[in-house]
């Protein structure tokens, strides 16, 4: 690992942005509401539409309220929806795919079949039908992101650990009577862990974009909550007579995509040498 | 061969018959009922009933699975509770925009993507392939919807270069290419470094392949060797991801559609959805999974072209 | 004598930059002739491939020419940019490489492969080409050539794919061919059928073939000529029947002695030289085979032998082979 942050810097400068701009994005998320200059919700209308100044950093929407100050409130539901759900989808899909690669085959192939199909649905498509049927809330859309990734990260640990059960070590330990368990907890887990946490790194922004989003569409978290996609949805309404909403609204989800696909990347190359230099 | 397309359309067939039975259990699943839901708490009973017989709601489930299933062979997939107009033709009417844009945006990209791809493939390390692989990192990071919002703003409204809103005057070409230039370029540009970076990585493989080396022991010229003897095979990932991306594909592509108010599958099924619109969510999330289905088994067959090894193997 | 078709003078090579250099090839000088086969004999790691690359110019980027010519014809190619190199290969010459699975394209037919091999011949048309094409696959061996044409690598067998390599690299009417182990994924008997086809193409080729394998037996069997490499070093040159019957280095004898074709069935043991080939990094300073050789004296180890040239074609490098004659 690095001695220091400069010399972390200077080695692989792009890691580093990464980790600044998480840092960043996780400090708004958890001090936002501290930090804020203005109550995100409160209405004021004598200052509506407002351009950019320094009372105002980010300028005023049709109702007066502060963009800047909705936008830090907007990076912990950002976090709720990205960094929660990707956990818990990590967590289940690691054990399914556990299963499913050390289980019995029959099990393994209908698995797979399911990973396989809910893997590559239309997202948003299928997150319309949901929240058609359980009407727009945080836990519907929640759910919907598990059900997109849990697939994907249970195929990732599934092929790992197929690797894993072939290998000498592992036909030793199941020789000498080593139960599945005890096995699949302490020799395989950690063999298989690490290429799932790279690629939840990664998915944190997208899932983050996801919930932008159908927010967006008016179909992810219901109002009044502060969202960046609903931010943005009421941004483009007025999108003639103050365009800084937009632009203030757009942004932070473009940082927070680059600063976690950066970090993956970092973390990628660091514990898969063999990857170096390559894509 | 045959054998393996059959076992692939067999897969497709079966994943549309699933999301067909789970597209008509939404409808029973809905809490309360939905048909008071669709016509509002005030409607005349002669309405509900009127509706419920439409829809089939007051038969046993089994005759009504059998029923929405020849019903979707004989092309009905009942009719818009607003504008009471048959879905298969509002969705019908919705395909051609979605897949304009969905083509459009992929087409360019691909264009772009593939050969940046193999440029720094060629030239691993030098100070062109960072930057490009820097630059592709900036164009995958900023999501498609963004990207169109942003693109509105500046292209749009600020300069007016482009429309602002719809997908063209009908029957007027260049008018409707007109307005799938920004939207267009918002579905594409992530993939642009999407597919650079893919394309670049097997292409390194692929150049330090033995037949490569044959290929320039036969002293051919560099883009014979790139595109015959390297590019063929270093594609075939690429093609495994396009199938499989279709889905977000379409995902992006719906989001970019509102962003535009363009006609087209996303902004029916999200209008649809708002307005509960049954029927018409329905009928846009079958269009988009029967689209899916088609394009497995098309990239598969794109492949076993690309590698006659495939072929022989499956 | 006949005419000199390639020639290697005072060639050095060295992969990567001090202190992690590797000197693949020191001072080798070697003279390709039409109509002979020239055999190059060493162990893994003795820059038998490097100079087959840099005979055709396919040196890797990390390779660099640090001294000496490599002249095919009266031209000198070292250090050329690709694009004249290009000139040079498939056309003055050709090479077939060892594995012959991996060595044609998986997605292009025998037939594109074939004419591709003849992309220079742009006067021809596509079906002058195609005859020509299926001419050769019946020079070379192959049974029904005009239906391979339309298959792909992967519906033949090994010893049929070679045969195809060696095709590709004949279309081109090459001065120098350049077979580099071209046997030795193969088994036995396609070895001795593809040994017999490269003999028969000495006498059908203007020009010359040079031989690269670790095994002795192939060389005594096809070669005219045959050179000896060990750690980067040209150690011995000679008519084959000198090298076999008379070997002057130890080197050469040694390696002669471990041939398990040679070997009495007997013996007990499989007779080995000590030690291994060294990975040579800076300018040795001694007989670079000394450490191995049971013969080393103390100048061995101090002082670096020169090439004795004892007679057109025949030379050595060692200290105890120039005292005694």
């Amino acid at each position: 690992m690095f001695a220091s942050l400069s010399d972390f810097a200077r080695r692989d400068p792009l890691g580093f942005i990464g980790l600044m701009l998480v840092t960043m994005i996780l400090f708004a998320g958890l001090f936002g509401n501290w930090l804020a200059p203005y109550a995100p919700s409160k209405i004021d209308v004598p200052s509506r539409l407002l351009a950019p100044s320094w009372e105002h950093l980010m300028g005023t929407d049709k109702l007066g309220r502060d963009v800047f100050s909705r936008i830090l409130a907007g990076s912990a539901l950002a976090l709720q929806i990205g960094v929660v759900t990707v956990g818990l989808s990590v967590v289940i899909g690691t054990v399914l795919g556990l299963i499913a690669g050390y289980g019995p085959r029959w099990l393994d192939s209908i698995l797979l079949l399911i990973f396989d199909t809910t893997y590559s649905f239309p997202t948003v498509i299928l997150g319309l039908a949901l929240v058609t049927l359980f009407g727009p809330s945080t836990t519907t859309l929640m759910g919907l992101v598990m059900l997109f990734l849990i697939p994907a990260y249970a195929r990732l640990v599934r092929s790992s650990t197929l690797a894993a059960k072939g290998a000498d070590y592992v036909l030793a330990l199941r020789s000498m009577g080593a139960s599945s368990g005890r096995i699949l907890g302490i020799h395989i887990l950690p063999n298989v862990i690490g290429p799932v946490i790279i690629v939840a790194c990664m998915d944190v922004p997208a899932i983050i974009a996801l919930e932008a989003g159908l927010t967006y569409l008016g179909l992810g978290v219901p109002p009044p909550a502060p969202s960046w996609g609903r931010i943005l949805e009421e941004g483009t309404g007025s999108i003639r007579e103050a365009p800084w909403i937009v632009v203030a609204g757009g942004l932070p989800i473009i940082l927070a995509t680059l600063g976690f696909t950066f970090l993956g990347e970092s973390l990628r190359d660091r514990l898969d040498p063999k990857r170096k230099g390559r894509a | 061969m045959i054998g393996y397309v059959v076992q692939r359309i067999l897969l497709s067939l079966l994943i549309s018959a699933v999301a067909m039975v789970a597209l008509f259990a939404m409808v029973r699943m809905i809490p309360g009922d939905p048909v008071t839901l669709m016509l509002g708490a005030r409607a005349t009973p002669e309405a509900i009933a009127r509706l419920n017989a439409q829809m089939g709601l007051d038969q046993p489930v089994i005759t009504q699975i059998g029923l929405w299933f020849s019903r979707i062979f004989s092309g009905d997939l009942g009719v818009d509770i607003w504008s009471q107009r048959p879905v298969v033709d509002v969705v019908l009417e919705a395909l051609p925009p979605t897949l304009a844009l969905t083509l459009a945006g992929i087409g360019w990209a691909a264009a772009l993507g593939i050969p940046l791809g193999c440029y720094s493939a060629l030239r691993p390390g030098t100070f062109t392939d960072q930057a490009l692989s820097v630059v592709s990192v900036g164009a995958i990071s900023i999501p498609p919807f963004v990207l169109a919002i942003y693109c509105l703003l500046f292209f749009s409204v600020r300069l007016g270069w482009f429309p602002v809103l719809g997908a063209g005057e009908d029957g007027d070409l260049a008018d409707q290419i007109w307005h799938l230039v920004l939207p267009a370029f918002a579905v594409g540009l992530g993939w642009v470094g999407y597919l650079a970076r893919l394309v670049r990585g097997s292409m390194i493989e692929a150049m330090g392949e033995n037949h490569v080396r044959t290929a320039r022991a036969m002293g051919l010229p560099p883009h014979r060797i790139v595109v015959t003897y390297a590019l063929r095979l270093a594609i075939v990932p690429t093609v495994t991801m396009l199938g499989i991306s279709i889905g977000g594909l379409l995902s992006s592509a719906v989001l970019v559609e509102n962003v535009f108010s363009r006609p087209g599958l996303g902004t029916l099924i999200a209008d649809a959805a708002q307005g509960r619109n049954y029927p018409v969510v329905q009928g846009g999330v079958l269009a988009a999974v029967l689209l899916f289905a088609i394009a497995m088994p098309i990239s598969d067959l794109v492949i076993a072209w690309l590698d006659p090894r495939v072929r022989k193997s499956l | 004598m006949s005419r000199d078709v390639a020639s290697i003078e005072g060639l050095s090579v060295a992969f990567g930059r001090p202190p992690t250099q590797v000197l693949a090839l020191r001072s080798v000088s070697l003279t390709l002739r039409a109509g002979q086969i020239t055999g190059i004999v060493g162990e893994s790691g003795s820059g038998k491939s490097t100079l087959a690359l840099a005979l055709i110019g396919l040196l890797p980027q990390a390779a660099r020419v640090t001294e000496g010519a490599i002249r095919i014809g009266n031209q000198n190619i070292a250090g050329l940019p690709e694009a004249r190199l290009r000139a040079i290969r498939g056309a003055r010459v050709s090479m077939v490489f060892q594995d012959p699975m991996t060595a044609l394209s998986p997605s292009r037919t025998i037939g594109g492969h074939l004419l591709d091999a003849q992309h220079r011949d742009r006067a021809s048309g596509r079906s002058a080409l195609r005859t020509r094409a299926i001419e050769v696959l019946r020079k070379v061996g192959v049974p029904d050539p005009a239906a391979q044409l339309d298959r792909y690598p992967h519906q033949l067998s090994g010893g049929m794919r070679q045969r195809v390599a060696i095709a590709m690299a004949l279309l081109g009417r090459p001065e120098l061919l350049i077979a580099d182990e071209i046997t030795t994924a193969l088994d036995v008997t396609l070895e001795a059928q593809i040994l017999h086809l490269l003999r028969e193409l000495r006498s059908e080729i203007d020009g010359a073939i040079l031989f690269i394998s670790h095994n002795l037996g192939a060389i005594a069997e096809i070669c005219d000529q045959v050179a000896v490499f060990y750690a980067g070093e040209l150690v011995e040159e000679g008519p084959v029947r000198d090298i076999f019957h008379s070997p002057l280095h130890p080197y050469t004898r040694a390696l002669r002695d471990c041939d398990p074709a040679r070997i009495e069935g007997a013996a007990r043991h499989l007779p080995s030289i000590p030690g291994e080939t060294p990975v040579v990094r800076a300018p040795p300073t001694g007989c670079i085979f000394a450490p191995r050789c049971s013969l080393a004296t103390e100048l061995c180890r101090t002082k670096v032998p020169v090439w004795a040239a004892i007679a057109e074609g025949r030379g050595v490098r060692c200290h105890l082979a120039v005292s005694k004659t």
